[in-house]
């Protein structure tokens, strides 16, 4: 043992309650770099006891991963731990992991051995040169002494325990040739070879689909509550949080800004961050069209953290003089609940203070519609796109002369139709083909079939799908698009100014001053300020240059804009704005949208009627209320079923769908849902079912689609 | 408040905002301390490559039987206290049962370095007549000249050769580099750009052209061209066998390049609004790599420069009367020459120098060329 363990050991004192696992207390992590030092997790402190599960949440760049990764001795240079204690108990006693060496052997026998971990992206942490099988083994063997036939026979154990099918199998398999959820799965196996103490999951289920999501989240509450490890849960997703978690740490900007208790956190928040965050959830209240309520701003870079209490330029109750100056202290609101915000705060704020009764501090009432009312009946209005049949097969070629060998049918006999001034949502998994289809309509794909008949502005209808990619340019300037990636989709050569005016230069719109106008403008429209126009999009944060984005999408004044998942890359409080702005410019400009999107919850706010998409073909359309509260295809209901719902007091009693989203190369004969569907009968696995009309503009892609009683969003869940 | 994050930015946020691509090449350029070094350093390079004339003491082509061989001079600056540069006159006669050459200095007879002196006449850029030349002695006379690095074989100046060599040998590197990304550029961007049978027939053609045994060609090549061709030609010549070989690294890599931004939802932006391919290239792809290429340039540089260099030392490059680092070197090749005069192994320390500075560039400019993640 070194000298710098056994200061490790005698500096300590330990917690004298039994049940705790780990106290971290007052931890610091800067990063040092030329620029100045970035103080990624400023004084963080909190305690973990065993078969527990803390939730730690907050926005992108809050600190949450740079505490994790603290705990396990794994931050990367120019980071360091500066100050504080992780006292960890162990079977030889209590350790403070903030002062072993990083690369010391006890440290990688706690890595791994006390404390498992679980990454976002399984892909990346298995290496794609070995077999999922010698690399739990190899995890075992470095833990728990043991033959390699032991060894075997364990990791076979440990990937039955997560639940993978045929894991002899799996064990020979590389990870790349598993599905995303086996993947997770695996990552979770191999986390568990140590038999850790306590589990560190950061953003475990984020990379997945909402189905995959709920199967493995019950996995690891199952696996929790097998062998009562500590769950340190790391999640942006508060309806994951209140799914899974005991405790919950609020993170703003490197410091705990409230913890307590879930039920607590959830029913009566009291920091105005934590409030602001729950209101921001789109899920939180189905008002249709409502305005939500946003925080306003983004998180600052750690580099440039606002005087006195951080949060006070986003904050709705900030005092003048006071949060902008000091920084506030932790009060305790009950036991177990601590807040640290001076509204709270007798000695330093007077009763006057505060803005608000705490008694009023609730979470807000939905800001009712206040734009356009649900209810209108838009069956009237003209059809602006008809798409009829619409299909766009990949071919995978393999071999030497790159003979075609199978089909990915991405996008197979899809049809839906668009009505002038809607928004139509076009729902489903990853794979279910709807981001092709979004694209063949625009034309940046050339569909393999189909009709896609659009309503020029003079009148007159067009088939898409017929004309050359020559003769769709001039009508580019009625489709636009709203992509997902806001760092991708913007040029990191240009500056603004030009990103906006492109669309107007290339079409030959305006002389250099009148573009020049019109993008200050566009920018005025979007919510920017018009200065911004000479930077580069480096300088903005990722809801800024989504707005960017959409200021382009809307510089040539198009009729029907497709958004591909054009919140899903941002944060909760940042997709509250963004989503906002749509619904906001869709009445100022009476814009039809198709919007292409994973989330019901974000779904369930925006659009007017719904698509579902599966493998490829759509199997349910209907209005926003007849598809989310009586939902007539099994699909549909699982996907809302599967949504984690941020009510800790309403945790999902529900047994997620079996296996996986069906192979779009391969699909199962007869309905492909079949093999997931609890109702199917001999008829699902034989007959394709087909597109029916139930009632006029519903329409159902399932063989009992008549007689199946499905239920949709409870009324409790709609708020 | 839309914006707070950005009402509380400070000017140097401002600063970096606003900036463009080329000023965050440059800020982080200069935080790299061996670059710019080495930056300094290949501009020097260039710098005496163009006035090479200027610099020059006595013309390199110039030889004088009764100075073969002579050992580096030394300059004096004083005489009797007072400033006034000067040389001995050297007094060389021949053993006359070794036949070799011997030099004994005459402390007596002093010959004064002026400045701006006049020398031999020349054009300078190859378009002023003049005959001033930094430094020399005033006279003509083969006693009265000056050999700072002394002489080779044939009493040429090897000062006064090895500023012309830089020339050469670093405008070589210029214009097979220049070729080669001319080349890279073109068929690596069709090849990326348009895929399919096209990226094929490319991609196969460089494999082919990457198996061949790279010194068999060049003797081959070198063999086939006529023994007639002027020194300008044999060196044209050199430069796009050096660039046919060249082109194929640097083709391979815009490839994936263009590959990898044709997938970026910009690109597809830009189709949407209705952009032509040309535009989407030029404007929106072409950008994106430029700082690449020019890293690669500087990396592909000193490579040229290696690569004629040994061609000439074996021969197979340049040829006398032609004046190149290699073609001095291959005076040295021989033993006997190389411990009489050591001197004649000088041409050895420029190519070590430019080459550890234009890598040095190279690696500072690769560095800065991506300042994104700051």
């Amino acid at each position: 043992m070194t000298s710098s363990n056994v200061a490790a050991r005698e500096l300590i004192s330990p917690p004298q309650d039994e049940t705790t696992l780990l106290s971290v207390r007052d931890l610091k992590t800067h990063f040092f770099a030329d620029e100045g030092t970035t103080r990624a997790v400023d004084g963080v402190s909190f305690d973990m006891a065993a078969g527990k599960t803390l939730g730690v949440v907050g926005e992108t760049g809050c600190g949450k991963s740079i505490t994790a990764r603290s705990l396990l001795g794994i931050i990367s240079p120019p980071g360091r731990i500066i100050e504080g204690e992780m006292l960890l108990r162990r079977d030889s006693g209590w350790v403070d992991l903030a002062k072993l060496p990083p690369n010391g052997p006890e440290m990688r026998e706690v890595r791994g051995g006390d404390i498992g971990l679980v990454f976002q992206e399984p892909m990346s942490s298995f290496s794609p040169v070995h077999t999922v099988g010698a690399q739990i083994i190899e995890a075992v063997r470095l833990h728990c002494e043991m033959s390699k036939q032991d060894a075997e026979k364990r990791a076979l154990e440990l990937l039955r325990m997560v639940g993978i099918p045929r894991a002899e199998g799996v064990l020979n398999e590389y990870s790349w040739q598993l599905s995303g959820g086996l993947r997770q799965r695996a990552m979770i196996a191999m986390a568990l070879a140590g038999q850790p103490k306590l589990l560190i999951a950061d953003e475990p289920t984020t990379a997945l689909d909402v189905t995959t999501q709920a199967q493995i989240l019950e996995l690891i509450r199952g696996l929790q509550r097998q062998t009562d490890m500590a769950i340190m849960l790391i999640t942006h997703d508060l309806g994951v949080i209140a799914e899974m978690a005991d405790e919950v740490l609020v993170i703003y900007l490197g410091r705990v800004v409230e913890k307590g208790p879930v039920e607590e956190i959830f029913a009566a928040p009291r920091h105005p961050y934590t409030r602001a965050l729950l209101n921001s959830i789109p899920s939180a209240h189905a008002v249709a069209r409502g305005k939500l309520p946003v925080i306003a701003g983004s998180v600052p870079h750690p580099f440039n953290r606002p005087s006195g209490c951080a949060f006070h330029p986003r904050c709705r109750h900030a005092v003048e003089g006071l949060c902008d100056k000091a920084e506030p202290g932790t009060t305790a609101i009950a036991p177990r609940h601590e807040v640290t915000c001076h509204l709270y705060d007798e000695a330093v704020s007077p009763a006057s203070a505060i803005p608000v009764p705490l008694a009023e501090l609730r979470v807000a009432e939905p800001v009712k519609a206040e734009i356009t009312p649900a209810t209108v009946d838009r069956t009237d209005l003209p059809v602006l796109l008809d798409v009829r049949k619409l299909t766009k097969f990949f071919p995978i070629r393999s071999g030497f002369l790159g003979r075609v060998r199978a089909r990915v049918r991405a996008v197979d006999e899809v049809s839906f139709d668009l009505r002038q001034g809607e928004t139509l949502a076009l729902v489903g998994e990853s794979g279910s083909g709807k981001t092709t289809a979004s694209r063949a309509i625009l034309r940046a794909l050339d569909p393999d079939s189909g009709e896609i008949l659009f309503r020029k502005s003079g009148g007159e209808t067009v088939d898409l799908a017929k004309l050359s990619r020559k003769q769709v340019r001039p009508l580019r300037s009625e489709l636009q698009m709203i992509f997902q990636d806001p760092h991708s989709s913007l040029n990191p050569r240009m500056t603004v100014l030009d990103i906006i005016a492109e669309p107007l230069l290339v079409n030959g719109v305006g002389t250099k001053q009148e573009r020049t106008e019109r993008v200050a403008e566009l920018l005025k429209l979007v919510g920017l300020r018009q200065e911004y126009m000479r930077r580069f999009p480096h300088a903005f944060s990722g809801g800024q240059r989504q707005r960017i984005g959409i200021a382009r999408a809307l510089a040539l004044n198009p009729r029907l804009v497709v958004a591909d998942e054009p919140v899903s890359a941002l944060d909760v409080s940042v997709q509250a704005q963004i989503l906002n702005l749509l619904l906001e410019l869709q009445d100022r400009l009476g814009l039809t949208y198709l919007f292409v999107s994973h989330d019901l919850s974000v779904v369930k706010h925006i659009s007017d009627r719904i698509a579902v998409m599966y493998v490829g073909q759509v199997v349910e359309l209907g209005t926003r209320d007849e598809v989310l509260f009586t939902p007539r295809h099994p699909y549909t209901s699982t996907l809302l079923a599967a949504v984690p719902r941020p009510d800790p007091t309403a945790r999902l009693a529900f047994s997620p769908p079996r296996g996986e989203v069906a192979d779009p190369t391969n699909p199962p004969s007869g309905c492909y849902f079949h093999p997931r569907c609890p109702f199917a009968t001999e008829v699902c696995r034989v007959e394709r079912p087909v597109w029916q009309e139930i009632t006029p503009g519903r329409r159902v892609r399932c063989h009992r689609a008549a007689e199946l009683d499905l239920p949709g969003i409870t009324i409790g869940q709609a708020g | 408040m839309p914006d707070n994050a950005t009402l509380t930015a400070s000017q140097d946020e401002e600063r970096i905002s606003v900036a463009s691509q080329r000023q965050l090449i440059w800020w982080r350029f200069r935080k790299h301390k061996l670059a710019m070094v080495g930056g300094i350093i290949v501009l020097f390079f260039y710098f005496v490559a163009l006035f090479g004339d200027f610099l020059s003491t006595s013309d390199p082509l110039a030889s004088e039987g009764q100075r073969s061989m002579m050992p580096p001079q030394s300059v004096h600056f004083f005489d009797n206290g007072s400033f006034s540069p000067h040389v001995y006159a050297v007094r060389g006669e021949r053993d006359p049962i070794t036949l070799q050459r011997h030099y004994t200095v005459d402390p007596n007879q002093k010959i004064p370095v002026r400045l701006f002196a006049s020398g031999y006449e020349y054009k300078l850029f190859g378009l002023i007549p003049t005959n001033i030349h930094l430094i020399g002695t005033e006279g003509t006379r083969a006693e009265e000249s000056l050999f700072l690095f002394g002489t080779d074989q044939q009493g040429r100046d090897i000062y006064s050769r090895l500023i012309h060599a830089t020339g050469t040998s670093m405008f070589i590197g210029l214009a097979g580099v220049a070729l080669s990304i001319m080349l890279g550029v073109v068929l690596g961007g069709i090849s990326g750009y348009y895929g399919g049978a096209v990226d094929t027939v490319i991609q196969r053609l460089i494999e082919i052209l990457r198996s061949i045994p790279v010194i068999p060609l060049w003797m081959g090549l070198a063999a086939a061209m006529p023994r007639e061709w002027s020194v300008t030609q044999v060196y044209l010549a050199l430069t796009v066998i050096l660039s046919i070989i060249g082109w194929t690294e640097l083709g391979r890599v815009v490839r994936g390049r263009m590959m990898q931004i044709r997938g970026e939802d910009f690109v597809t932006a830009a189709e949407l609004v209705g952009s032509r391919p040309r535009r989407i290239i030029f404007k929106h792809m072409v950008p994106l790599f430029a700082s690449h290429i020019i890293a690669a340039t500087t990396l592909a540089l000193p490579l040229m420069i290696v690569a004629e260099t040994s061609l000439s030392f074996l021969g197979l490059g340049l040829r006398p009367p032609a004046i190149s680092w290699g073609t001095m070197l291959q005076q040295a090749q021989n033993v006997q020459a190389v411990a009489l005069s050591p001197w004649m192994l000088l041409p050895v320390l420029p190519v070590i120098v430019v080459i550890l500075a234009f890598n040095f560039l190279g690696d500072g400019l690769r560095d800065a060329a991506d300042p994104y993640d700051l």
